[in-house]
């Protein structure tokens, strides 16, 4: 079903302007049929826009759109959002107030006999589990609910592509995993393939299976969780997943670095740099270990529920961070031993310049 | 060493400019008339290393002694890193004060340019607008099928029906008025029959049409836009043309229709109460009894005058449907513009409504209508 060669959507060298500034640059990207992927990055990095371009709000100043093969927008096409074919969930709902959730549901079937629009309806009030409340008014439902109500919505037509544009912002922090997680499972259960936009990187790795990085209206990388946190592409990747810090050291232009924790594997990418270099140490990278071949003082410890997260100062003065399962203590002030328990490491060309 | 309550002073030393002693709030009186004294000429290096105590007046003083300078925050030498701290958040917040009049300060020619610049997007925009709508209308008449009935009837109520009372209120005070106005000018001339001519002809033809579309307009049309422009905020709008559902087709068509209809009907009703007021009026103060006045209607009021009156009244809908929803369409962002472009909405539908109105009656006067 999911040919690589044949993506379901295809953004090549989007540029998307506003009057007087540009707001998305070179944008490239694909998804391949029943994936979901999600463009994450600091409010006012392009994401949005780059969303609202992919749903045909905006005309692209550059590059070109496909969804399912055939362009949508391009050097010479534009298609108007009516006749895309393509979902869209919204932050705030957009539910329309004075229909009741079956109408609101009902809205985008008007092609269909009243009792084909009478089944459908029911199908999708079902799957999203809200089926008692079909003769419901929008505000009589809490923001989940709501929520959940617009996906059935974006979904009764059939999109090729489902767009959520920071679907789970307004909800509270509790709902908002839980939600993910649900609608994560009807997408995949339904075989949707969905774009995703936000700003919060739990909910990207909660929904998504590609997460596109932004940073000033460029996308710094396009891969799956694990590839992000602990092969970062760029600084601001490193720095805007998870904690971690950068450590000075010296590259021998063999893959390898020499750093106050010892010698580490420099991941692929500058392993043939030679010079200074700076090392991403992730707090999992490093253990707290009685026999730990190294030595540093703890500053300061966060709880975490099931870890303790650990500030260390090295010898040298350099900050690190470890990650402990929560029943191992160590008192703040004391020294504790560690070691690295993992040894390729991202690096980055010491001061500035992105490999 | 300087002792910590050393005074502040500072002076230029040859090779730049040397600081010392405290530079706090107390120092500042001092320390200004000091400061004063410098001039750009002495620009160099800064030499703070004799700084003992530096509060944020003195981080103040000193960022703008680098700024009269000419110089960058990186020119200050010696400074501990807690001082060099301050000065880096005090410059970083605090944009010399000559930078800030040029900024605020733009010239009368360029404002006007700008707002030329500002109304002419936005008649493009309109006529944009237009454009788009005369082809979804088209489209429509062609396939009668897509025609929202439901949206329609809504507008026909709403536009129409619930604007009556209104309406008859202020067409029966405007009757009134100009018989009472017109008719004690007659009776000095004892040609208190001329009343039926005043009311009826200038109700029929000219008043009872512009006061329909001023009361339509400040009543539905921003209605429209308040409807639509709600909907814009609250993405409903973009919400509906990702499920495929055309907002020309759903919202805007109906209401032109809806409006194209009801209003020649309000103004018919308008025309009625008005020509009623003033016969009331013309039967206490000029003694013209209610059958004289009917009977002479038929005699004065020509057909061609009264499809004058009500043949303007189509135009003035569409003009006004098509500016609330045009209007709509504008907002922006939060409710503030919701309520800014309704405004908007009201002046420039009256406005173009005055105007099609004298173009009517310069083009019918010149075809000697």
């Amino acid at each position: 079903m999911s040919n690589p060669d044949n993506p379901l959507l295809k953004v090549a060298q989007l540029a998307v302007h506003y009057p007087g500034k540009a707001v998305v640059h070179d944008l490239n990207f694909a998804l391949a049929e029943g994936e979901i992927g999600c463009l994450l990055g600091p409010s006012g990095c392009g994401k949005t826009t780059a969303l609202r371009t992919i749903a045909g709000f905006e005309r692209p100043a550059g590059g070109m759109v496909q969804i399912g093969g055939d362009e949508v927008a391009g050097p010479s096409k534009f298609i108007q959002p009516e006749k895309r074919k393509v979902g869209m969930v919204f932050q705030d709902f957009a539910l329309f107030p004075h229909l009741s959730v079956a109408a609101n549901v009902a809205f985008g079937l008007r092609g269909l006999s009243r009792s084909e629009q009478k089944q459908r309806v029911a199908e999708l009030l079902d799957l999203v589990g809200l089926a008692d409340r079909a003769a419901c008014y929008p505000h009589q439902l809490s923001g989940g609910q709501q929520q959940r109500i617009a996906l059935a919505r974006a979904l009764a037509p059939r999109p090729r592509l489902l767009l959520l544009d920071e679907p789970f912002s307004s909800l509270d922090s509790d709902l908002r995993a839980q939600l993910a997680a649900e609608v994560r499972a009807i997408l995949t259960r339904e075989g949707i393939t969905a774009l995703l936009v936000t700003h919060d990187q739990h909910e990207a790795f909660a929904m998504a299976d590609r997460i596109g990085v932004m940073h000033q209206g460029r996308l710094d990388q396009w891969a799956d969780g694990y590839t992000l946190y602990h092969r970062p592409a760029t600084r601001f990747v490193a720095d805007f997943i998870g904690e971690g810090v950068l450590l000075p050291g010296e590259a021998d232009g063999n893959g390898m670095a020499a750093t106050e924790l010892g010698r580490v594997h420099l991941a692929p990418g500058i392993a043939t740099q030679r010079g200074p270099v700076e090392v991403l140490l992730r707090p999992d990278d490093l253990t707290l270990h009685s026999d730990g071949p190294l030595h540093a003082e703890v500053t300061a410890r966060a709880f975490r529920g099931a870890e303790y997260l650990y500030t260390l100062r090295l010898p040298s003065g350099a900050r690190a961070l470890a990650l402990m399962p929560s029943h191992h203590h160590q008192a703040v002030g004391s020294r504790t031993a560690l070691r690295l328990t993992h040894e390729a490491l991202p690096g980055f060309i010491a001061h500035g310049q992105i490999p | 060493m300087a002792t910590p309550d050393e005074q502040g002073w500072c002076r230029a030393d040859g090779s730049g400019v040397a600081c010392g002693g405290s530079w706090r709030l107390d120092d500042a009186p001092m320390l200004e008339r000091q400061l004063a004294r410098l001039k750009p000429a002495d620009a160099g290096a800064i030499d703070a290393t004799a700084i003992t105590a530096l509060d944020s007046a003195g981080a103040l003083l000193l960022n703008d002694l680098v700024v009269r300078l000419g110089l960058g925050v990186g020119a200050v030498d010696g400074l501990r890193s807690e001082q060099r701290a301050l000065l880096d958040l005090v410059a970083r917040h605090h944009p010399s004060e000559r930078e800030l009049p040029g900024l605020s300060r733009e010239g009368a020619l360029a404002s006007l340019g700008r707002n030329a610049w500002v109304h002419w997007e936005q008649a493009t925009r309109f006529i944009h607008f237009v454009g788009e709508v005369s082809l979804v209308l088209l489209g429509t008449l062609l396939h009668p099928s897509r025609i929202r009935w439901s949206a329609f009837a809504r507008t026909l109520e709403t536009a129409g029906f619930q604007a009556m009372p209104i309406l008859a209120l202020l067409s029966f005070l405007m009757g009134v008025v100009i018989a009472y106005q017109g008719g004690q000018q007659l009776a000095n001339y004892g040609a208190n029959i001329f009343i039926v001519e005043l009311v009826s002809l200038t109700m029929v033809r000219e008043l009872a049409p512009l006061l329909t579309a001023i009361i339509v307009a400040g009543r539905t049309g921003s209605a429209f836009t308040a409807q639509i422009g709600t909907m814009v905020v609250t993405e409903e709008v973009d919400a509906m043309r990702t499920i495929g559902i055309s907002p020309m087709e759903l919202l805007v068509l109906p209401k032109i229709f809806g409006l194209v209809l009801a209003m020649p009907l309000l103004a018919l009703f308008a025309d009625m109460v008005s020509v009623f007021g003033g016969m009331v009026m013309a039967r206490f103060i000029l003694d013209v009894s209610f059958s004289e006045f009917l009977d002479r209607i038929p005699d004065i009021l020509s057909l061609t005058s009264f499809l004058i009156g009500i043949g303007k009244v189509p135009v003035f809908a569409a003009v006004v449907a098509v500016v609330g929803c045009f209007q709509g369409f504008q907002v922006q962002g939060d409710a503030d513009s919701v309520g800014r472009q309704t405004t908007v909405s009201v002046v420039q539908a009256i406005f173009l409504v005055i105007l099609v109105d004298a173009f009517f009656s310069v083009v019918l006067g010149g075809m000697g209508l």
